[in-house]
């Protein structure tokens, strides 16, 4: 694609009536100039694209050159909101960030929580775009009345949560307004292919965001303002906010509220579904040393939430020699335990800690520890000390990771970059896909999750296709897929995108008896639009198909859409699924089917 | 919470299903797992399931419509075959797992 760039009429319309919901434009910041312009939205983009996911995609589409490398300077980084944010609907208070991952080369988009969408938006913008870079440490302050451009020469080296208390003592309460502050640690310093930006002690994680703001020399953001959106039905709204919020109290989100996603370990080793010593087994026979239970003894835990959620999932462990504490989930756990062999549960809180202090995305962490882990032991690389259960060497090596030093250095770049560095046949055994490292979701195991993480658009990935739910359920066998297991892939992915769109958290999912329709409705009173569910599937797919197209522009090609080797030879030794592998015949006749129900060719390219 | 079976006749047993519980399930029946019809070679799960329930009070309340899984709930056969359906049948020395269908993380 040619850059297409957004320019015309830059018109300030906050005198104007916007759709309910919206400010009706973003603002678009030029590092490189030190300038910044508001910019309207086009006829109909946002009914098109809503907000979040959807309407980031739009705006990185428009906004990359073909081809640019993910940390050039021009390559942009986009901060959206959605119409919900500032709304009484439970979890509204979410914002995504997008850009080329430095990991993939492909669109990325992470989702993060709390006070810094509702601040971000009452700056009276409904997306910040960040191009150009600067020369020098920065913090971008953005409010009503425009942004400054302050230097952050001494918050660089800092962790984001020192950052953040830093920036927000200097700034002040802001007249009232209250700033919040997104930030990198200084593995986004470093360009570590896979840092994080945090907020409130949440993370848009994945990809590598923090790797293309560290590139900008962009070290935090403080957004702050009073600018409210009107509601196109202020009363229903209220009416079906309570209704959700009554919901999401309910046994739908039980397990969610008491035990938290950490409680998965036991349940995926039960089902022979946990990735163990990267990805050689789906079981860890210590994983009850890492059950919820287990966590807890000598320790306890408290209970907490983002900002405008009544679910209440995070649970925080406290770390033994430190009046802090560090929130678990079963994607941290899962990395930083059973991948790498570790089951001490006080290594792993610690090594999670770790990893948020640095900003680093576990999952892509423990990945790449455990790969390196099983390099050494297979005699590919000589790391003292690098074994499977090597609790010091998992603590070392996320250090190195962190600051780039020494192995940690190759290990930094990811799990595909690592393997090309040490050859023999190491990328059999790399487990990522598209470059981002797989999930806590054995693929042998989950074999529609297996689908889900080929056809990702942003690698593999458990939240943007969801397709474990397919899994998960007493509809469709596990290993053997057939035509109505592509289907359901199809279906939770657009109800997946469409929360990510909007933005809702999934967790949820289970309130809604039809999701589709049950978000329709929740939008009808934000925006005014009659939207039915027909259109907002068919707004699903056009967001996916954008994604697939902003792929294509940045060259992809069909043979990214598979998994690594070792899933199709090496079959699964325990466990419930045990002798199970992926049949690669079946697997690319289910990414035809797949490509063929989004209404591309077969091989997956998007028909204009 | 018991971490263990509380018995001999709660362990894993050839006489009898073993039904194990994970998450919340895991939570109101206040243990791992339990035995129930034992004698039998061939029982429907539901069956079992209310042989688990009339045990378990609380863990009836919450995860249990009679015989089959509440909305939001699964019954998974030997860590191998995710289902509701209360015929399905099950044999004796078989292990139902009860657990929570979303799987998020």
């Amino acid at each position: 694609m040619s850059v297409v760039a957004i320019v015309g009429p830059v018109v300030c319309n906050w005198g104007m009536t916007p759709v309910p919901g919206y400010h009706g434009g973003f603002l678009r910041i030029d590092l490189d100039s030190r300038t910044f312009q508001r910019i309207d939205w086009p006829e109909g983009v946002l009914r098109r694209f809503l907000g979040g996911t959807g309407l980031g995609a739009w705006l990185l589409r428009h906004e990359t050159p073909d081809g640019i490398d993910a940390l050039e300077a021009a390559s942009p980084l986009v901060f959206v909101f959605s119409p919900l944010v500032g709304s009484p609907l439970t979890t509204s208070a979410k914002f995504a960030v997008l850009s080329k991952s430095p990991l993939t080369e492909r669109i990325n988009d992470s989702l993060s929580s709390s006070h810094f969408a509702i601040s971000g938006k009452r700056t009276g913008h409904d997306a910040i775009v960040i191009v150009g870079a600067s020369d020098r440490p920065t913090t971008l302050v953005v409010t009503p009345d425009g942004v400054q451009f302050e230097s952050a020469e001494s918050e660089w080296g800092l962790s984001s949560r020192e950052t953040g208390v830093r920036v927000k003592t200097r700034l002040g309460v802001g007249g009232g307004r209250g700033f919040q502050v997104a930030a990198i640690g200084p593995a986004g310093e470093r360009l570590v292919h896979y840092a994080t930006i945090s907020h409130d002690a949440r993370h848009a994680g994945r990809g590598g965001l923090g790797a293309v703001m560290g590139s900008k020399r962009l070290k935090a953001i403080a957004v702050a303002g009073d600018r409210q959106v009107e509601f196109a039905d202020p009363d229903r709204l209220f009416e079906i906010s309570k209704d959700l919020s009554k919901r999401s109290l309910g046994p739908a989100t039980a397990k969610y509220r008491e035990l938290g996603t950490v409680d998965n370990l036991v349940t995926f080793n039960r089902l022979g579904s946990l990735p163990t010593r990267n990805f050689q087994s789906g079981v860890f026979d210590q994983a009850q040393m890492l059950s919820p239970e287990s966590l807890e003894a000598d320790r306890g835990r408290t209970r907490t939430s983002c900002a405008a959620c009544t679910i209440g999932c995070e649970h925080i462990f406290p770390l033994s020699g430190s009046d802090g504490g560090v929130r678990m989930e079963y994607e941290n756990l899962f990395a930083l335990g059973p991948l790498c062999g570790v089951s001490d549960p006080g290594v792993v809180l610690a090594a999670s800690h770790r990893c948020d202090e640095l900003g680093l995305d576990t999952i892509s962490t423990g990945a790449s520890i455990a790969f390196a882990m099983e390099c050494a032991e297979r005699g590919l690389v000589d790391i003292p000390g690098l074994r499977f259960g090597s609790t010091e060497a998992l603590l070392s090596m996320i250090e190195d990771i962190g600051h780039r030093r020494d192995w940690g250095d190759l290990l930094a770049n990811g799990t595909r970059a690592a393997a090309e560095q040490i050859g023999g046949q190491s990328h059999e055994f790399a487990p990522h896909v598209k470059g981002l490292e797989i999930p806590g979701y054995e693929p042998r195991a989950l074999q529609a999750m297996a689908l889900g993480f080929a056809v990702g658009t942003r690698g593999a990935d458990h939240n943007r296709s969801g397709a474990y739910e397919v899994d998960f359920s007493p509809d469709v066998g596990q290993i053997d897929a057939g035509s109505e297991t592509i289907e359901a892939v199809v279906r939770v992915e657009n109800e997946a995108v469409l929360m990510d769109s909007l933005i809702l958290c999934k967790f949820l999912r289970g309130v809604f008896s039809d999701r589709v329709a049950g978000l329709a409705e929740l939008l009808k009173p934000v925006t005014g639009w009659d939207v039915s569910s027909d259109e907002l599937l068919e707004t699903a797919g056009r967001i996916v198909t954008l994604k697939k197209a902003y792929n294509i522009d940045q060259g992809w090609t069909p043979a990214e859409d598979t998994l690594p080797l070792r899933f199709f030879d090496e079959p699964l030794p325990e466990g419930g699924s045990a002798g199970a592998r992926l049949d690669p015949r079946r697997l690319a006749d289910q990414i035809t089917a797949y490509n063929l129900l989004r209404g591309w060719t077969a091989d997956g390219y998007v028909v204009d | 919470m018991d971490q263990e079976p509380r018995t001999e006749s709660d362990c894993d047993a050839k006489d009898g299903v073993t039904v194990e519980f994970f998450g919340i399930a895991r939570r109101r029946a206040g243990r791992t797992r339990i035995v129930v019809c034992p004698g039998r070679e061939s029982i429907r799960l539901g069956d079992v399931l209310l042989a688990a329930g009339s045990r378990l009070p609380d863990l009836a309340g919450e995860c249990l419509d009679g015989s089959r899984p509440k909305e939001g709930y699964l019954a998974n056969i030997n860590a191998c075959r995710f289902t509701t359906d209360p015929d399905v049948m099950v044999e004796a020395g078989d292990h139902v797992l009860l657990l929570s269908a979303d799987a998020g993380g």
